[in-house]
């Protein structure tokens, strides 16, 4: 049966004007990805053929551009305008320095739905040291050019230790600077990240209690929130959350989305540096059904083994999984910390984990990928 | 039959015209200003008498009969109907799917479906006068694009996109209120540079205006056509007025003041 996934994320470039402590692009490891000095580009004429064909071949409704920094390709707008044209809908995920008030403008007007910003904290020196440059300012103000410029703004926080004391303020800063949603994601390891693992991953405890000053934020704003990277529920109880939705993973499944990197490459996740292969020399469906993506598919920790939810939370991020031990069925660093304590309440015979319940806000769509 | 009239005197109307000119080119200057008078009076009324009743007639029947090889529309009973069609659209613009039900391609289906109707719907008013067409091209525009952005919105679960989904463009007025004072906040306490504090000022002050359209207008749905058409449009520019009359003529269609 074919893979029809609900979208692509096209890693439009390489580059990036920052370098943030918690950026997970696959080439900032030093795995030896392809494009890692991102030096090696398609041209704009060779990026267009690489997307028709990709949206052809797929069946997709949505591509998202992220990079890197997509505002560094020169021709950025000219591809969603491409897309926006191919009946696509188009996201945006950018850091916000790169690329003026009127290129924003001209995004927002070519056909970019959705522009993705972060917003780590409220606090212009917090923002400014977990992006290493003076990004705090030139974000604040692409949130409301997008906004202004009749698009849809999400403004993304990254949960880590520096930040999470600070989340109630930054969405209230969200809110008022016209944010339609906010996407609250736990530091997810990987790339750059890797160095930074002791000073960002809050602890199970500190990231239960940020995002439930999340929730009430978001409650006090009226404000759609989302937490998207997995997050398990052996380790935080997502039943507590009324407002937030909490993502699994969708990895190159059915109803989710597959990664194509500067060169044409095809990966499960964006934060997976596993290539399935080049699009340019095989189809679209050949790669996303073979054997490397089948056993991505089905890669759970064997810690979850015999937990009654594996096939729903998978053991959280295998890419982080991946990125750090190399095996997309390892655990990923936030289970592997902290697997002690699940194996304790286990033994206790704690309600949430062997047999924990996926709860009703948890986005559960195994039944689907399975197919 | 009225079709077999309208033809009859238009037809006859060209005739008269083309008597008129082939006279007029075939006779001298001197027989020219001879026939200054009467004959030529005679003429140029005749022509214009059939003309307006060459129009006339085709113009009323078009009421009932329909143009551009649409249905028939009956005033009465169609035009309720294709208000009604219109308000039913607009009242469900902003349907979700059952977060449950994860039959996107049954949903994406409804909205394109729902869609289609309220176009031919708009079309059918435009035609038979109770709507202007520049209003016509706005509420169908503007539907359209709140169309594709439901579809874009829903469903996405997925570890990244799922962000897209919901979210209003135009605040409620009580929270703008407050964002604005939370806004006053951050600029004292400089935590916003002033010239991101001036844009965001800006904005907040955009959306009271639309708010304010909308209460005008009576119905809060209103809101649904400013986000729309107003997007991608400068802030910093007065709402135009074609957009006035299109939130009035949808605002008027909302409460069934048009199936009086």
């Amino acid at each position: 049966m074919p893979i029809r996934p609900q979208s692509l994320l096209f890693e439009i470039t390489a580059r990036c004007n920052l370098n943030c402590l918690y950026c997970y692009n696959v080439w900032k490891d030093d795995c030896g990805y392809p494009c890692g000095n991102g030096s090696t580009e398609l041209d704009t004429e060779s990026i267009r053929r690489l997307l028709a064909k990709a949206v052809r071949e797929s069946g997709v409704s949505q591509v998202t551009i992220t990079g890197g920094e997509p505002f560094l390709h020169d021709d950025l707008v000219e591809i969603i305008g491409y897309l926006a044209k191919m009946g696509l809908a188009v996201g945006l995920i950018a850091n916000g320095t790169a690329g003026g008030e009127q290129m924003y403008r001209d995004a927002v007007k070519a056909g970019a739905g959705i522009v993705e910003i972060p917003l780590l904290s409220s606090e212009r020196a917090i923002h400014n040291s977990m992006t290493r440059g003076t990004a705090f300012d030139l974000a604040t103000e692409r949130l409301v050019d997008v906004k202004s410029a009749g698009g849809r703004a999400c403004a993304v926080i990254v949960l880590t230790k520096m930040n999470m004391h600070d989340v109630r303020e930054t969405i209230a800063m969200a809110a008022v600077l016209g944010a339609d949603s906010v996407m609250i994601n736990r530091f997810n390891v990987g790339g750059e990240g890797r160095r930074h693992v002791d000073e960002l991953l809050p602890s199970p405890g500190e990231l239960t209690a940020a995002l439930l000053r999340a929730e009430a934020a978001a409650e006090e704003w009226q404000m759609p929130i989302f937490s998207s990277v997995p997050v398990q529920p052996c380790l935080v109880d997502l039943s507590q959350f009324k407002r937030m939705r909490f993502g699994t993973c969708p990895a190159c499944t059915e109803k989710g989305y597959c990664t194509i990197d500067p060169l044409g490459n095809l990966r499960p996740c964006n934060h997976s540096p596993t290539i399935l292969g080049n699009l340019f020399e095989s189809d679209f469906q050949a790669l996303a059904e073979n054997v490397a993506a089948a056993a991505y598919r089905a890669a759970r920790p064997a810690f979850c083994s015999d937990c009654a939810i594996a096939a729903d939370c998978q053991g959280g991020c295998k890419a982080a999984a991946e990125a750090c031990g190399g095996c997309a069925r390892g655990e990923e660093p936030f289970l592997a910390r902290n697997r002690a304590s699940v194996r304790r309440k286990r033994e206790e015979g704690h309600e949430g984990t062997k047999g924990a319940k996926v709860t009703k806000n948890t986005q559960t769509r195994s039944e689907e990928w399975a197919s | 039959m009225g079709k077999l009239i309208s033809a009859v005197l238009i037809a006859a109307t060209i005739a008269v015209a083309a008597v008129y000119l082939i006279r007029r080119r075939n006779i001298s200057d001197a027989d020219l200003s001879r026939a200054r008078g009467w004959r030529r009076h005679v003429l140029i009324g005749a022509a214009m008498v059939l003309a307006i009743v060459g129009v006339g007639g085709c113009s009323g029947d078009s009421k009932s009969v329909g143009a551009g090889g649409h249905p028939p529309i009956q005033p009465e009973e169609t035009i309720a109907n294709a208000t009604s069609r219109v308000r039913e659209a607009w009242r469900q613009a902003d349907a979700r799917p059952d977060p449950d039900d994860k039959d996107y391609a049954k949903f994406d289906a409804a909205l394109k479906a729902r869609l289609a109707a309220h176009d031919a719907a708009v079309d059918a008013l435009v035609t038979a006068g109770t709507l202007e067409a520049e209003t016509g091209a706005i509420l169908k525009g503007a539907l359209s694009s709140l169309t594709n952005s439901a579809e874009f919105r829903q469903g996405r679960v997925t570890c990244y996109d799922m962000s897209v989904e919901g979210g209003a463009s135009v605040r409620a007025e009580g929270d703008l209120a407050k964002a604005s004072a939370e806004l006053a906040r951050l600029a004292e306490s400089a935590k916003l540079a002033p010239a991101v504090v001036e844009k965001a000022r800006n904005q907040i002050a955009r959306q009271l205006q639309i708010i304010t359209i909308a209460n005008q207008a009576g119905d809060p749905a209103v809101v649904k056509l400013a986000q729309a058409y107003l997007a991608g449009k400068p802030i910093d520019e007065p709402v135009p007025d074609e957009f006035v009359k299109a939130a009035e003529a949808l605002a008027r269609i909302l409460s069934g003041q048009e199936d009086q």
